[in-house]
């Protein structure tokens, strides 16, 4: 585990033109986690996306890999995505931290008596984050996704996070 | 965000698939200016006793799809809607049918007639507004040449919205649903 995550690191890290050195902090002061709570407004559910957030970069530096898994309900349907991507957090250090995203995401769609709906595509996610105490921020972001392989289709909705860095 | 959506919708192909949406009123009877065109029209039932009402006008006879659907909501396990085509020379309808429809046929109209009774009830997502709903199926109806009427009601007397399928062809009109989002949507 420690290892895979040290060469996801790494390859995070080189692929962003950033080194991973020995002086850096710990491992896992590197990782966030978050729990956010979304609400889609196409294909209405409502629930939460945990994301786990993993700094390739030195302390302070913007870059963030994502992966979250969400899981939603709604009056019609189940709803479970699965997100790998980049965020960019600006303004480290300071209150106001403002956010961007971009990814891919895997959709899943259910209910009882149909087989499951599956689309892949990208999302886009842009907020802003609020430093509320030492290694704590609450923030909201608006996201979209356009889904492009499987069935289409395009969403948005708001989502409001808490997040803590490990 | 309304302009986002605006922007990716018509940026998006796959939304050339979808139906015309149009909202129904129970008390004004709906006139489809084109019923060669594919419309979804939405309505709702809110005693169960009322009949939504369809004109249409063929100038030959027309093949299309027809269908009523209703949101996959457990609150709407039970509310299966029925449509009828009604108009000059169609066919009789058999007694039970006869008994199910809203209002007495005109001297020499006969009818076509779905029930919604098909069990397991077919059910199908929709991807522009990534709904699911329960469906009658879709049975192929040849409309008549001439005035004809689409009727939609509830046998049961059940209560909710409903959205009738029908038509074939591309007829543009989908940001219309932007303009009541909450009732397309939701």
């Amino acid at each position: 585990m420690r290892t895979s995550a040290l060469v996801l690191g790494l390859l995070a890290g080189s692929a962003l033109g950033q080194t991973v050195t020995a002086a850096d902090a710990t491992l896992a002061s590197r990782f966030e986690l978050g729990l956010p709570a979304e609400v889609t407004l196409v294909g209405l559910t409502a629930g939460a996306r945990p994301e786990l957030l993993f700094r390739p970069g030195e302390p302070g530096s913007r870059s963030r890999i994502r992966l979250a898994v969400g899981l939603f309900g709604g009056p019609e349907q189940l709803f479970l995505p699965v997100s790998l991507g980049y965020r960019a957090c600006f303004r480290q250090g300071l209150t106001v931290q403002p956010l961007v995203g971009v990814g891919v995401e895997l959709q899943h769609r259910f209910v009882a008596d149909f087989p499951p709906v599956r689309s892949f595509g990208a999302y886009l996610e842009a907020g802003v984050a609020f430093a509320v105490a030492p290694r704590w921020t609450v923030g909201a972001l608006l996201t979209t996704d356009v889904m492009f392989v499987g069935t289409p289709g395009f969403g948005f909705g708001p989502r409001a996070f808490v997040t803590v860095q490990l | 965000m309304r302009r986002l959506v605006l922007m990716l919708a018509l940026t998006m192909p796959a939304l050339a698939g979808a139906h015309t949406p149009v909202k129904l009123d129970p008390k004004v009877p709906y006139v489809v200016a084109a019923p060669k065109v594919s419309f979804a029209l939405y309505g709702v039932f809110e005693s169960g006793s009322e009949h939504f009402v369809i004109k249409l006008s063929f100038d030959e006879r027309f093949a299309a799809p027809v269908e009523v659907f209703v949101p996959h909501e457990q609150a709407l396990k039970e509310h299966r809607p029925a449509w009828a085509v009604v108009g000059p020379g169609l066919p009789a309808p058999n007694e039970e049918e006869r008994a199910a429809l809203p209002a007495p046929l005109p001297a020499g109209w006969g009818a076509i007639v779905d029930l919604d009774t098909v069990s397991p009830r077919p059910v199908f997502y929709e991807f522009v507004m990534r709904r699911f709903y329960w469906s009658s199926g879709a049975m192929n109806v040849v409309f008549p040449k001439g005035d004809c009427e689409l009727w939609v009601f509830s046998p049961r007397g059940t209560k909710g919205k409903f959205g009738l399928g029908f038509g074939v062809e591309e007829g543009g009109g989908y940001m219309a649903a932007l303009e009541d989002w909450s009732f397309y949507a939701y």
